[in-house]
C-alpha cells in the first residue's frame, strides 16, 4: 500500500516539476525577449512568419481533408438522426457544439502535434546536439528569445488560424459534400448555424486553440532543449514531446469543456 | 560594473557533467589576462584596425585526453556553469549573473568551437554576419563588407551562399574561426584549433590573430589542444590540468609574453 502511495507521490511530484520547468521556460523566453534590446521586431517577425508558414500554411491540405471528412460525416449523421426525432432546426446548435467547441480545436491540435510539434522538437534537439545553441550563446544571442519565443508565438497564431479554417471547411465544405446525398436547403442550414453561434462559442474556441498552441510549442521546445549532447537523444525527446503534447492538450480540452458545462449547470440551477 | 575583462578567477570551483566524475575539483586559480585599451564599436567593422599597444598573452590549457581542457574553456567563456564554487570575472561571480548581465562580457569574448557551432539553417555568410547585424555593431553594409573581406582572405568566398551541410569540415572550421573574431574580441577561446584544418589555413589564421593583437582589441588568447602545431606560432604560457586541478607551468616554454612577429 505504502509503495503504491509512494509511486503516486513520485509521479505527481515529477509531473509538477515538469510543469513548473515548462512554465519557467515560457516566462524566461518572454523576459528575454523584452530585455533583449538588440533583437528587433524584424528578427522575431522573420521566425514567427516562418513558423506560421510551416505550421499553418503547409498543414492546410491535410486539415482540408480532415475537415471535409469529419464535417460531412457529422452533418449527414446529425441531419438523419434529427429528422427522425423531428428536430431538424437544431442542426446548427449540434454542429456548433461538435465542430466549433470540441472536434475542431482538438483535431487541429492533434494534427499540429504530429506535424509541427515533432518537427520543432527535432529541430531544437538537433540544434542542441550540433552545439548551435551554445554557438548562439557564445555570440551573445539568447536562445530563449531567438528560438523559443518566436516559435511559441508563431505556433499559437497558426493553431488559431488553422482551427478557424478547419471549422469553416468542415461546416461549409462538409455541407456541400453532403448535398450529393442529402437535400437540406442552404438557407435553412446557414440560418440554423448563425442562430446557434454565441459569444461563448468564440470564447471557448479561442481559449482552446490559443492554449493548445502554447502547450504544443512550449513542450516541443522544452523537450528539444533537454537534449544534452548526443544526436541519439533527439528521437527520444521527439517522441516524448509528441506523447506529452497529446496528453496535455487532450486533458486541457476536456477540462475546459467540463468546467464550462459545470458553470452552465450551476447557472441553470440558480435560475 | 565595467565590461572590460580584467581578471578571470576560479574560486573553489568544481565541475562535473551529469552522472560523470568531476573534471575539476575544488579549483582555486587566477588566469593570466592581459590588459589593453578597448576599441569602440565603430572600429570593429573598419579594416585596417586602429593601432594599439601589443602587450598580449597566449595561454595554452593542456590536459590528458578527455581530462577537461575544453570544459575549462567553456566555463571561462560562460558557456558552462560550475557545479560548485564560483567563476569570477572582475571579482563578480558569473553564476549569479543573468544572460543580460553577462552579455557585456560575452561581447568581448570570441569562442572557436572544436566541432559544430554553426547554424545549420543559414549559409556561411549568414552565419558570419549574424552577430554583427544582431548586435548592431555596425551598419549592415559595413558588416557585409567586413565579412566578405574575411571570406575572401580565407578563400571562402566561393562557398558563401552554401549552408554548412554542403561544405567540407575544414571550411566549416574556418568559418567558426572567423566568426570567433568577427566582433573583434578582447579575449579569444580556441578549442582544438588545429583539427580538421590544413597547415596553410592555420598559418593564415595565426597571421590574422597577430594583426588583431597588434591593431585590434585582442589581448588574451586561450587555446586548448594536444597538438603543438598551432600554438607554436606564438609565444605562450601553459596551464596544466592534472588530477582535477589547474597548475601554472614551470616548464621552459613559459616566457614573458610578447607576440612574435
Amino acid at each position: 500500500m505504502i509503495t503504491y502511495i509512494d509511486k503516486i507521490g513520485r509521479l505527481l511530484t515529477s509531473n509538477i516539476q515538469y510543469l513548473i520547468r515548462v512554465l519557467l521556460m515560457i516566462y524566461l523566453s518572454i523576459r528575454a525577449t523584452i530585455l533583449d534590446q538588440h533583437q528587433g521586431l524584424r528578427t522575431i517577425f522573420g521566425v514567427v512568419s516562418a513558423q506560421i508558414y510551416f505550421t499553418g500554411w503547409q498543414a492546410m491540405p491535410l486539415i482540408s481533408v480532415l475537415a471535409l471528412a469529419s464535417g460531412s460525416i457529422t452533418i449527414l449523421q446529425s441531419s438523419a438522426e434529427l429528422s427522425l426525432l423531428g428536430g431538424s432546426e437544431m442542426i446548427g446548435n449540434l454542429l456548433v457544439v461538435i465542430m466549433v467547441r470540441e472536434i475542431g480545436p482538438l483535431l487541429t491540435a492533434l494534427v499540429v502535434v504530429g506535424r509541427s510539434g515533432s518537427a520543432v522538437a527535432t529541430e531544437v534537439g538537433n540544434m542542441r546536439a550540433n552545439r548551435e545553441i551554445e554557438a548562439l550563446e557564445s555570440i551573445g544571442i539568447n536562445p530563449l528569445s531567438f528560438i523559443v519565443f518566436p516559435r511559441i508565438i508563431g505556433g499559437v497564431i497558426s493553431v488559431i488560424c488553422l482551427c478557424f479554417y478547419f471549422v469553416v471547411i468542415a461546416l461549409i465544405g462538409g455541407f456541400f459534400l453532403t448535398r450529393i446525398i442529402d437535400e437540406m436547403p442552404l438557407n435553412f442550414y446557414l440560418d440554423s448555424l448563425i442562430q446557434a453561434l454565441t459569444r461563448e462559442d468564440f470564447f471557448l474556441f479561442l481559449i482552446k486553440t490559443g492554449f493548445s498552441g502554447t502547450i504544443i510549442f512550449s513542450i516541443s521546445c522544452y523537450q528539444g532543449l533537454e537534449v544534452k549532447r548526443s544526436h541519439h537523444e533527439v528521437p527520444q525527446v521527439t517522441t516524448k514531446a509528441v506523447v506529452d503534447s497529446i496528453i496535455v492538450v487532450t486533458l486541457f480540452n476536456m477540462s475546459v469543456t467540463v468546467l464550462f458545462y459545470l458553470e452552465q449547470l450551476m447557472m441553470l440551477e440558480s435560475v | 560594473m565595467s565590461a572590460q575583462v580584467k581578471s578571470l578567477h576560479f574560486e573553489k570551483l568544481t565541475f562535473h557533467y551529469e552522472g560523470q566524475e568531476p573534471l575539476l575539483k575544488n579549483v582555486d586559480f587566477e588566469f593570466p589576462v592581459s590588459k589593453k585599451e578597448a576599441q569602440d564599436n565603430a572600429t570593429v567593422c573598419r579594416m585596417p584596425y586602429k593601432s594599439g599597444a601589443a602587450s598580449s598573452q597566449v595561454v595554452v590549457i593542456r590536459s590528458a585526453q578527455g581530462a577537461g581542457s575544453s570544459t575549462v574553456m567553456q566555463i571561462l567563456a560562460g558557456l558552462l556553469t560550475p557545479t560548485l564554487g564560483s567563476y569570477l570575472i572582475n571579482g563578480v561571480p558569473v553564476e549569479n549573473m543573468s544572460f543580460e548581465e553577462f552579455l557585456p562580457f560575452r561581447l568581448r569574448m570570441g569562442y572557436g568551437f572544436d566541432t559544430g557551432g554553426l547554424l545549420s539553417n543559414r549559409t556561411l555568410f549568414e552565419n558570419l554576419v549574424l552577430p554583427l547585424n544582431y548586435h548592431k555593431i555596425c551598419s549592415p553594409q559595413d558588416a557585409e563588407r567586413r565579412v566578405l573581406a574575411l571570406m575572401e582572405r580565407f578563400q571562402l568566398i566561393d562557398f558563401k551562399d552554401l549552408r554548412i551541410a554542403y561544405v567540407s569540415a575544414s571550411l566549416r572550421k574556418m568559418t567558426v574561426f572567423i566568426r570567433s573574431i568577427i566582433m573583434d574580441p578582447e579575449i579569444l577561446f580556441l578549442d582544438d584549433p588545429n583539427i580538421r584544418i590544413s597547415k596553410e589555413a592555420q598559418q593564415m589564421y595565426a597571421e590574422l590573430l597577430r594583426e588583431l593583437i597588434n591593431h585590434g582589441s585582442l589581448h588574451t588568447i586561450f587555446l586548448a589542444s594536444f597538438d603543438e602545431s598551432f600554438f607554436s606560432y606564438f609565444d605562450y604560457t601553459t596551464i596544466y590540468l592534472e588530477e582535477k586541478q589547474l597548475f601554472n607551468s614551470e616548464s621552459n616554454c613559459r616566457k614573458t609574453i610578447t607576440i612574435s612577429q
